[in-house]
C-alpha cells in the first residue's frame, strides 16, 4: 500500500468502515510510514476532541429535568390504562360479578402490577442512590421548589408528620431527587438505626401496602399515598417494613389526597 | 387486557432502550437547531416517533443511531413544511472540492476550538462529521438518516473533515504541530 492509498482510505480506517484485510494492510503502512502515522493521529485528534467537546459542552446539555418531563409525556397514562382495561376487560368484569356476589375477591390487574414492580425497583435505586451513597446524577432540590414547578403534592411531602410509632423515627431529609430520569418526593429517615426512605412518585398505588420484590437487597413496600404512589424502602427486615408502610398509608394517603 | 399489558410491556422496553440516550439526542438536536425550545420539541417529536414505531426496532443493533435518523427526518420534514429550502449541497461540494491541502493539525485544541471550527463549515458537512465522528454511526446508517447515497456520505466526510482541519489552523487553534508530509511515493 502506498501514502495515496493511505490517504484516500484514512476517513474509513478512522470510521472503522474498513474490511479486516485492507485495514491490516494500512496498518502495516503505517509501521513504516512516519508520515501517514502522523496524518492519521491528527484525524484522531480532531475527531476525539469534537467527541469529547460534544459531551462536555455546557449550552448543548439538557435541563436537569427534561428527561423527566419527556417521560411523564411519553408514558402510557396509568389511569387512563385502568379504566379502558377494566372496561375491556373479561377478567375484570368476571371479578367484579364475584364481587357483586359476596365474593370478595380482589383481581389485580397484571398491567398495574409490572409497573409496580418497575417502580419499587426505581424506588430501591433511588433510596440506595440518595439516601445511601449520595451518588445521583442529579442534585436534589427542596420540596418547595419541586412543588412550584411540578405541583403541590411535592409541597405536602414536606409538611407531613411521620407519626408516631414504637419506637422514635427522625427525620433526616426531606427533597425532591431524580433518578433515573424518575422524579420522588423523598423522606429519609433513621428508625431502629437503619436509614430509611419513604418515597412518592407518579403511579398508581395498591389499595393497601404490599412488600414488593426488587432483586437490590433493599425491602421495599408499596404504599398508597393520595393520588400517587408511595415506596418505603431500607435494610429493616421485611415485617418491620410492611409494619411501618401500614401505619403510614393512611395518614400519608390523607395528606396526599 | 392483552392489549394494556402490550401497552407497558413496550413501554418498558422503550423506556430502557430509548430513554438512555434523551441526553445525546438533546445535544445533537441543539447543535442543529441552535434553539433551546426547539431542541427540546425536536427530540419530544421524535420519541414519540420512535415509541409509535419501536416494534421495527431491532433489540440489540443501535439504538441511539435508529433515534438520531429519526430526528434527521423529523427535522427534514419540518424544514419542509415550514418551505425552507433544502440545503444546496451542491454548492458547498463544490467550494469544498477546491480545498488545495491538508494543512497541519493544531496540537492543543480547546472544546470551544472545535465547535466554533465545526461551525463555520457548510452544515451538510457538519452533519456527517456529527453523525460519524460523535454519534459514531457506520455509512449506511448515515445514509440513511440523510437519504443520500453512501458514496455522498464518504466524500462529505472526506471534504467536511478537511474543512475542519483548515479551519481550526485558520483559527489558530494551538501552535502548529508537524508539517505532514504530502509528497506520497
Amino acid at each position: 500500500m502506498q501514502c495515496r492509498d493511505v490517504r484516500e482510505l484514512a476517513d474509513s480506517f478512522l470510521s472503522e468502515q474498513l474490511l479486516v484485510e485492507t485495514n491490516h494492510e494500512l496498518l502495516r503502512h503505517l509501521e513504516t510510514c512516519p508520515e501517514c502515522r502522523s496524518d492519521i493521529a491528527g484525524l484522531r485528534v480532531i475527531r476525539d476532541g469534537l467527541r469529547a467537546a460534544f459531551t462536555r459542552v455546557e449550552n448543548l446539555r439538557p435541563r436537569p429535568d427534561f428527561a423527566a418531563e419527556l417521560r411523564a409525556t411519553l408514558r402510557p397514562a396509568p389511569a387512563e390504562i385502568s379504566r379502558r382495561s377494566v372496561l375491556q376487560s373479561w377478567w375484570a368484569l368476571a371479578a367484579g360479578v364475584v364481587l357483586a356476589a359476596g365474593g370478595g375477591v380482589f383481581v389485580r390487574h397484571s398491567s398495574s402490577r409490572s409497573r409496580l414492580v418497575a417502580l419499587a425497583r426505581e424506588a430501591a435505586g433511588d433510596h440506595q442512590n440518595c439516601a445511601v451513597k449520595f451518588n445521583l446524577a442529579e442534585r436534589p432540590i427542596p420540596l418547595e421548589e419541586a412543588a412550584r414547578r411540578y405541583g403541590a403534592p411535592y409541597g405536602a411531602l414536606a409538611t407531613f408528620m411521620l407519626p408516631a410509632v414504637n419506637d422514635p423515627l427522625e427525620v433526616l431529609e426531606r427533597h425532591s431527587c431524580v433518578y433515573r430520569g424518575r422524579r420522588f418526593g423523598h423522606v429519609v429517615f433513621r428508625y431502629r438505626g437503619a436509614v430509611t426512605s419513604l418515597l412518592v412518585t407518579d403511579g398508581t398505588a395498591p389499595s393497601r401496602p404490599e412488600l414488593e420484590a426488587t432483586d437490590t437487597g433493599a425491602v421495599v413496600a408499596s404504599l398508597p399515598a393520595g393520588r400517587f404512589v408511595g415506596f418505603l424502602v431500607g435494610s429493616l427486615d421485611r415485617q418491620q417494613i410492611l409494619d411501618l408502610a401500614q401505619v403510614l398509608a393512611e395518614p400519608l394517603s390523607r395528606h396526599l389526597a | 387486557m392483552n392489549a394494556d399489558v402490550d401497552t407497558d410491556r413496550r413501554w418498558l422496553a422503550f423506556e430502557s432502550e430509548a430513554m438512555p440516550h434523551v441526553d445525546r439526542l438533546f445535544r445533537h438536536a441543539m447543535w442543529l437547531v441552535r434553539n433551546r425550545a426547539e431542541a427540546e420539541d425536536l427530540v419530544q417529536e421524535t420519541l414519540v416517533q420512535a415509541l409509535q414505531s419501536f416494534h421495527r426496532f431491532t433489540v440489540g443493533t443501535n439504538c441511539r443511531a435508529w433515534l438520531v435518523s429519526i430526528l434527521h427526518h423529523v427535522r427534514a420534514n419540518r424544514q419542509r413544511k415550514q418551505g425552507r429550502a433544502p440545503i444546496d449541497a451542491g454548492l458547498d461540494e463544490r467550494a469544498a472540492n477546491v480545498v488545495p491541502f491538508v494543512p497541519p493539525i493544531p496540537d492543543r485544541l480547546t472544546d470551544e476550538d472545535m465547535l466554533l471550527a465545526l461551525q463555520q463549515i457548510p452544515p451538510h458537512h457538519q452533519e456527517v462529521i456529527l453523525l460519524c465522528d460523535v454519534e459514531e454511526m457506520t455509512y449506511k446508517e448515515i445514509a440513511a438518516a440523510l437519504e443520500v447515497p453512501i458514496g455522498t456520505v464518504m466524500s462529505r466526510l472526506h471534504r467536511g473533515r478537511e474543512l475542519l482541519r483548515t479551519e481550526l489552523v485558520r483559527r489558530g487553534a494551538g501552535p502548529a504541530i508537524l508539517a505532514q508530509g504530502s509528497g506520497a511515493p
